[in-house]
């Protein structure tokens, strides 16, 4: 049997991933001192003006340089998606491991809590938190983070439970190993490969689920910059001055790349893992 | 197979550029202000048989004038008339009715045309016309409140006498709202029925031969109407909501009009040179900053002065060139959008004066701190901004304009009911709102500065202004009526319990084949002219 | 203790109307909380220009609360609206006064329509690209086809849909923008949403399909000679099926909420722009009566769906299910 040969590339798409991730999280996180302007301050330039020396990106309808506005309109984007991210993981991680680790009864409940939650997708319930409460960048993200903790919730119930399952584990547990100890050394290392791809792969729709919903006007409002009130706001201007529309979308659609790269890599990574573990 | 990263994930890059498209063309610089005559075309000859398509942000909710979001657009759309209309240059005229004479302070007579069918064939007579406008007090409380304590009096089948409470001389303009659309009562019955084209009956023109509501309404010819013949056989007309999905159809030119025209693509129409032209005409609606005096987050906006300040310290010039890019025009004070007072427009903030504002915020104890903004004992003046709707540049441009005379602005956009809820418990600043100046004046001036106004936010309780007012209604001089509106006028500057900006932009695409588009200071009910068709 | 089917399925049925219980007192206290209640989203902006008083306001807000029940202790409202809507009635919009229920009914068939074409249009793209890279796993086909999944995963509908506008939407002639939800408009959001649903499961289909050729059947039956459409078609397709159920639910989910985006750049009168339009002009009613019957469908379908998986391969493997 000819033997599926390794794809080399896939390696070398976790690293472009992070790579890339990095530059944009670095270039971010230097804003201040990227961004030449003020964010919010207008007719620093002539309006509308495409890329040129002064405004590398250009500027916008108000005459504000939009590259200012895209770094600082980054940091917002990035550090909110990437903290609620952080929060959503630790939550449900927690939660689904309590879960999976409790006698019967906490566990059909907590499953069909989680099964309930995942069943909804999370834009929807953003969606009707805003058309109750308005629009708020606020409100879409905590609309949002009341479902999506579910996903790494059901998955850490799945694995925990599989972990406890596997002959090295029962042994231990035979041998007379306790709770904490189980955790650390038979758990662990089986949750946190497949909690971080998950991860990888929900801060990917994370980040693109704000920018839509912001483009619809749902999310950031003004003066935020955030990428996807940008994209919004250059909507109207996409034959006139596209550069409004090419550089938030440019942003975001390289964001949601780096982190799809990383969740590509990471799944085949683990899906060698297992093959190994398996033969 | 070794590839290289940088190859597949610039392959993936390229791709990505690829979708999203190549450098678009580059942008000319902002252009001159639109055009505010009618697109000219063959002036004589016109297609007796027209078929035209208006695509609009709302078609009418329901076919029943009494319903809301209804009435201004089966008008707007040649379905339905009222007794009085009024015309582009501010006057009342008679519409459905033939005329309308004020016999004494309290009484009118409107005299009717014979004649005149609803389409189901029903006479449009007094006692028709009296259970048209009873139905509407009795079902729709805002076309009640025109009426409000008119008494309608049948005397013979062409006449009715209307007697008001107190002397008043704006009838005629009540009589010309669109909520007091003349409907045959029988037809609709006593409940709210509006979404059948076969109950449906009105006097217009065009009459509605099917009816999705939100989405499309069809209009045919009325064979019966009481005037000249319209030379549309057929009118389409269709709802798209979104803004740029109507500014894509006019650049497209996949209609004969398209209302409401987001200002933000208007240059991109015009570059386009396409089949449809742009008609920009402001309303006579003003576009304010509403303040509040009794703010306990700002207490600066208590003072006089601070008001003032801000009223001078808008260049509203700039504001009209960044938000509406340039088709509106700067407004001084907030009657100056009614075309019925030009004098207004020498009134209120006349210019920008940025000194000025300096001068009155030293004044009043707000001086410039070292991070640029003003403060007293210790406090920032700081401004909660609260816009809804169409007015988020306004706020935008207007929080860096402030910012430049030391007044923090902090912005928020949202829904309208966000503010109601702030004003119920009085935790608001400033929020922006647009008001038709013209109609009832001297009524719509008394709900937004009178003491029992449900629009006087500023919960103003002047008696110089009720004094204006009073004069304003019953004087028996027309003259001392105007005068004494412009001396509200100025009184209202001086309070500044707002600050008016621009009026609102109405901009219209119509096709270069159209003839009969008048530009109009209430466009919203006015798209629609007897005279309107396309060019043979 | 083995539990029948008939106890499993109760079980089941009572655990999804838990579910949508729950969802229900969600929606309610949502509404409940919205700022401004009804009467301020009918009374609005037009307040400004009526000639009432502040007095007239309020008696005819009193009014109207006592008409809609709005003075009512909150458990009892709640009572008398879930009774309601147990019933199908959903209230009134407060734009047009047609039954929320007609309206929902009205746009339904033009969601349906195009997320039908648009799943039709992902399957397709994932089923024909997944069997055409599963060919030679590694090869240049298989790389392009990789580099359609990442774009396809990372750039949004919607920008996908502006820029498709932008280029077929030019002219009088070119793509109609407006107008019913007819077949001739149907096919550029279709395509839109096709290629923002495709790159899942053609991920999923693709390495099913590798594995699948992988497995000794497959081998032998290509030892034999089995042509390769053949081994797709008749040998390896079922067992890569299941993978694709289990993500039907997810799939479910992202064409809900792409449509949301898709119908509102495309003007496209289905459920997603009536409830954006609804959001926009804050017609609670129809917000609240979309975000219920979407709700429960979701939830029901992925009820379903992963019932039907389980019934198909009970063999799979509920960890490596759930980090796709």
């Amino acid at each position: 049997m000819r033997r599926r040969r390794p794809d080399s590339p896939r390696g070398a798409l976790l690293f472009g991933g992070t790579a890339l991730l990095a530059v944009l999280l670095a270039v971010v996180a230097l804003a201040p001192w990227l961004g030449r302007f003020d964010p919010t301050e207008q007719l620093v330039g002539p309006r509308f003006q495409g890329p040129s020396q002064a405004h590398w990106l250009g500027t916008d309808r108000f005459g504000r340089d939009v590259a200012s506005r895209m770094l600082h309109g980054g940091r917002q984007t990035l550090a909110l998606s990437g903290a609620l991210l952080v929060a959503l993981l630790a939550v449900g991680t927690v939660v689904g491991a309590v879960v999976g680790l409790c006698g019967r009864l906490v566990d059909t409940a907590g499953q069909w809590v989680i099964d309930g939650a995942v069943s909804v997708p999370a834009v929807l319930v953003a969606l009707a938190f805003v058309g109750f409460r308005g629009p708020s960048l606020a409100t879409v993200l905590g609309g949002a983070a009341l479902v999506w903790w579910a996903p790494f919730a059901r998955l850490a119930r799945a694995l925990v439970r599989s972990a406890l399952a596997e002959p090295s584990a029962v042994a231990a547990r035979g041998l007379g190993a306790g709770r904490v100890e189980l955790l650390r050394h038979e758990v662990w290392p089986r949750l946190r490969g497949p909690m971080l791809l998950l991860g990888a792969v929900e801060a990917g729709q994370l980040v693109a689920a704000i920018a839509g919903l912001s483009f619809l006007g749902f999310g950031a409002q003004p003066p935020s910059p955030e990428w996807g009130a940008m994209l919004e706001e250059g909507r109207a201007y996409l034959a006139t001055a596209p550069h409004l529309v090419y550089a938030p979308g440019a942003a975001v659609l390289l964001t949601v790349l780096a982190l799809t790269c990383i969740s590509e890599g990471l799944r085949d990574r683990l899906d060698r893992q297992s093959q190994v573990v398996a033969q | 197979m070794r590839r290289s990263v940088g190859r597949l994930v610039g392959g993936a890059l390229a791709v990505a550029l690829l979708v999203t498209g190549c450098g678009g063309s580059g942008s000319d610089g902002p252009r001159a202000a639109g055009s505010t005559t009618a697109p000219q075309a063959s002036a004589s000859t016109v297609n007796r048989e027209s078929e035209l398509t208006i695509v609009t942000f709302r078609v009418a909710g329901t076919l029943d004038p009494v319903g809301t979001l209804s009435a201004s657009y089966l008008r707007s759309h040649g379905a339905g008339e009222a007794l009085m209309k009024i015309a582009a240059d501010g006057s009342v005229q008679p519409e459905l009715a033939k005329a309308l004479e004020q016999t004494s302070p309290t009484t009118w007579t409107l005299s009717l045309r014979p004649n005149v069918r609803f389409w189901s064939g029903a006479p449009v007579d007094a006692a028709a016309v009296k259970a048209s406008l009873e139905r509407t007090r009795v079902l729709d409380s805002f076309g009640a409140s025109f009426i409000k304590d008119v008494d309608i009096a049948v005397i013979d089948p062409l006449t009715i006498r209307l007697t008001t409470s107190e002397p008043g001389y704006t009838l005629g303009q009540s009589l010309a709202f669109y909520q007091l659309l003349i409907h045959n009562a029988a037809s609709y019955g006593p409940a709210l029925n509006g979404n059948d084209v076969k109950i449906a009956d009105l006097t217009g023109p065009l009459r509605p031969v099917s009816f999705t509501a939100k989405t499309e309404m069809v209009l045919e010819r009325n064979p019966g109407y009481w005037g000249q013949p319209s030379p549309i056989r057929r009118l389409t007309v269709r709802e798209v909501a979104d803004p740029q999905a109507r500014a894509q159809v006019a650049l497209a030119g996949q209609a004969s009009i398209v209302q409401d025209v987001p200002a933000d693509r208007a240059k991109e129409i015009r570059n386009a040179k396409g089949p449809l032209e742009l008609v920009a005409f402001p309303a006579a609606n003003t576009n304010a900053i509403y303040l509040n005096p009794a703010s306990t987050k700002s207490p600066a906006l208590a003072d006089v002065r601070v008001r003032q300040a801000l009223g001078w310290g808008t260049d509203r010039a700039q504001l009209v060139e960044i938000a509406t890019e340039g088709l509106s025009k700067p407004m001084p004070s907030w009657l100056a959008s009614n075309p019925s007072f030009p004098e207004a427009a020498a009134q209120g903030f006349t210019s920008f004066d940025a000194a000025k504002s300096g001068r009155l915020l030293d004044e009043a104890g707000w001086r410039l701190g070292s991070a640029g903004v003003r403060q007293k004992d210790g406090q920032d003046l700081t401004v909660r901004l609260m816009t809804w709707g169409t007015e988020k540049a306004m706020g935008e441009v207007i929080q860096a304009q402030w910012k430049r005379i030391g007044v923090k602005v902090d912005l928020s956009h949202g829904e309208h009911t966000v503010i109601s809820e702030a004003r119920k418990v009085n935790d608001w600043d400033a929020f922006t709102e647009a008001w038709t100046t013209l109609g009832d004046t001297p009524s719509l001036l008394a709900n937004k500065v009178g003491r029992t106004g449900s629009g006087n936010y500023a919960e103003i309780d002047d008696q110089r202004v009720e004094d204006l007012l009073a004069k304003a209604r019953s004087s028996a001089d027309a003259a001392e009526r105007k005068k004494a509106m412009l001396d509200l006028n100025a009184l209202i500057s001086d309070v500044a319990p707002l600050v008016p900006t621009y009026p609102r932009l109405q901009l219209t695409a119509v096709a270069k084949n159209v003839q009969g588009f008048v530009p109009h200071p209430l466009q919203y009910e006015n798209i629609f002219q007897i005279a309107m068709g396309l060019s043979a | 203790m083995r539990t029948s089917t008939a106890s499993k399925l109760t079980r089941a049925v009572a655990g999804l109307v838990g579910t949508l219980a729950i969802v229900s007192v969600g929606v309610f206290a949502l509404v409940r909380s919205a700022p401004g209640d009804p009467i301020d989203v009918e009374l609005g902006p037009l307040l400004g220009q009526s000639g009432l008083t502040v007095v007239e306001v309020a008696e005819f807000r009193a009014a109207r609360e006592r008409e809609l029940g709005l003075d009512r202790p909150i458990p009892e409202q709640y009572r008398r609206w879930l009774a309601r809507v147990v019933r199908g009635d959903l209230g009134v919009s407060f734009r047009n006064r047609r039954p929320v229920r007609d309206e929902l009914v009205r746009h339904l068939p033009a969601s349906l329509a195009l997320g039908g074409a648009g799943l039709t249009v992902g399957v397709g793209l994932a089923g024909g690209l997944a069997a055409l890279a599963s060919r030679r796993p590694g090869g240049p086909v298989d790389h392009a086809v990789r580099v359609f999944s990442l774009v396809g995963a990372s750039l949004p509908a919607f920008l996908s849909g502006l820029l498709a506008l932008s280029v077929f939407a030019r002219t009088s002639g070119g793509y109609q923008i407006t107008g019913p939800a007819s077949f001739g408009r149907l096919w550029l959001p279709a395509l839109v949403l096709g290629v923002a649903t495709a790159p899942t499961p053609l991920r999923l289909l693709r390495s099913a399909l590798v594995t699948e050729r992988g497995r000794l059947y497959a081998v032998a039956a290509v030892a034999r000679g089995v042509g390769p459409t053949r081994l797709v078609a008749r040998h390896t397709a079922r067992p890569a099926v299941a993978p694709v159920l289990s993500m039907a639910g997810i799939t479910l989910a992202g064409l809900v909420t792409g449509s949301i985006l898709t119908e509102t750049v495309f003007s496209w009168p289905g459920l997603g722009r009536l409830v954006v339009d609804a959001i926009e002009s804050q017609d609670y009613p129809v917000v609240q009566g979309y975000v219920l019957v979407v709700f429960a469908f979701v939830v029901v379908a992925n009820a379903v769906a992963g019932a039907l998986q389980r019934l198909v391969d009970p063999t799979v493997d509920a960890a490596a299910l759930a980090v796709t």
